[in-house]
């Protein structure tokens, strides 16, 4: 795989199709960032397309200093956020401590009971309910393998709230699975 | 020990386990209710890793491509490092005040002359413990912001020729 610096370097010096590339390696990225902050809007694809053009207009002014992965993320998020207060969106959220109460440790087995489609659905549905913070932290440490550095530094948080809101979130999403799976279970 | 809770869990699988990683995994070794309870959380956990976001249109590369397209080139920033420029010139400057404070009747012996020379090769003789403290004044001041200034030139030149980003950070 031919790496980003290369790739950044052949833009600069005029080779304008190679940014081919860097959409073709980071779309995935920018979608995830985008669909985790605004959920499945309309404009998501608009917004991807601006994030990338973003992208372009600033390469210059890219240092190497950080991963590109990183460098175009925080573009995603910045935007995203300037897109949110535009329409007078919330972003950060918090969760009641109320829903981390109470959950045990040995609860049912959620890979058991949901087949794997129904299952995928099911996650992607409890993460698009949580805070769109949350759902960008773990979308970032899941899905696009960010580390918690890398996490907190795209996102300019603190560490240990990078952690804290991972850990949260993923209770949060355990207990909503085993409740949906008891629902199931009831209406069957 | 205390059975494993799920933080414990997440911790290991995280890979974040610090230095009771050890006990936690002699303890899963020896408890079978913990053990079974690991499966199961790192099943949840592997099911997070599944990527259902709907994915963008096959057509968004091409589109995004011609917005490209339409935007003035993108080219590499050619100026010299302004924090190189500033350091140099910073340093440069003080190596001057200094110099036109103290050295402006002794420049001329230093520089020219006998007496210069022999100055010159008294202080390289008596290696480090002189020429460290006349170094330490204003020629260093001005070598050390001439040697900035041409290492950034340098930089500039260098990035000119092969449009490569700099490296030369201060």
């Amino acid at each position: 795989m031919v790496n980003d610096r290369e790739i950044v370097q052949r833009i600069l010096s005029g080779e304008t199709k190679a940014f081919r590339e860097i959409i073709d390696n980071y779309g995935r990225l920018v979608n995830h960032m985008v669909y985790s902050m605004l959920g499945d809007s309309p404009e998501r694809e608009d917004i991807c397309q601006e994030v990338f053009l973003k992208v372009y207009k600033n390469l210059s002014g890219f240092r190497h200093e950080a991963k590109l992965s990183s460098w175009i993320a925080r573009i995603a998020v910045n935007h995203c956020r300037d897109f949110m207060v535009s329409r007078k969106m919330n972003y950060d959220g918090e969760v009641g401590e109320d829903i981390l109460a109470g959950i045990p440790d040995d609860g049912p087995d959620i890979e058991e009971t949901l087949d794997k489609s129904r299952r995928a659905m099911l996650i992607r549905k409890e993460i698009d309910s949580l805070p769109p913070s949350y759902r960008t932290i773990i979308t970032l440490y899941h899905l696009d393998e960010f580390s918690y550095e890398e996490i907190s530094r795209t996102l300019k948080m603190p560490l240990g709230t990078v952690k804290n809101y991972i850990f949260r979130a993923r209770e949060i999403l355990r207990q909503r699975l085993l409740a949906c799976r008891s629902q199931e279970e009831l209406m069957s | 020990m205390r059975h494993l809770g799920t933080n414990d869990f997440q911790e290991m699988l995280d890979g974040e386990r610090g230095l009771s990683a050890g006990e936690s995994a002699s303890h899963l070794e020896s408890c079978p209710r913990c053990r079974e309870n690991y499966a199961r959380y790192r099943r949840f956990y592997k099911c997070l890793g599944s990527d259902s976001v709907p994915p963008l249109s096959p057509d968004f590369a091409g589109r995004v491509m011609n917005a490209v397209m339409q935007q003035p080139r993108a080219e590499k920033e050619l100026i010299p490092n302004p924090s190189v420029l500033i350091w140099s010139f910073a340093l440069i400057s003080c190596g001057a005040v200094i110099f036109l404070v103290n050295w402006q009747g002794a420049i001329k012996t230093l520089l020219s002359g006998k007496v210069g020379y022999l100055k010159w090769l008294d202080a390289i003789l008596s290696v480090p413990g002189q020429v460290l403290p006349q170094f330490l004044n204003t020629p260093a001041f001005i070598i050390g912001g001439t040697v900035l200034l041409a290492v950034a030139l340098l930089d500039y030149l260098i990035r000119h020729r092969s449009n490569r980003p700099s490296t030369f950070v201060i």
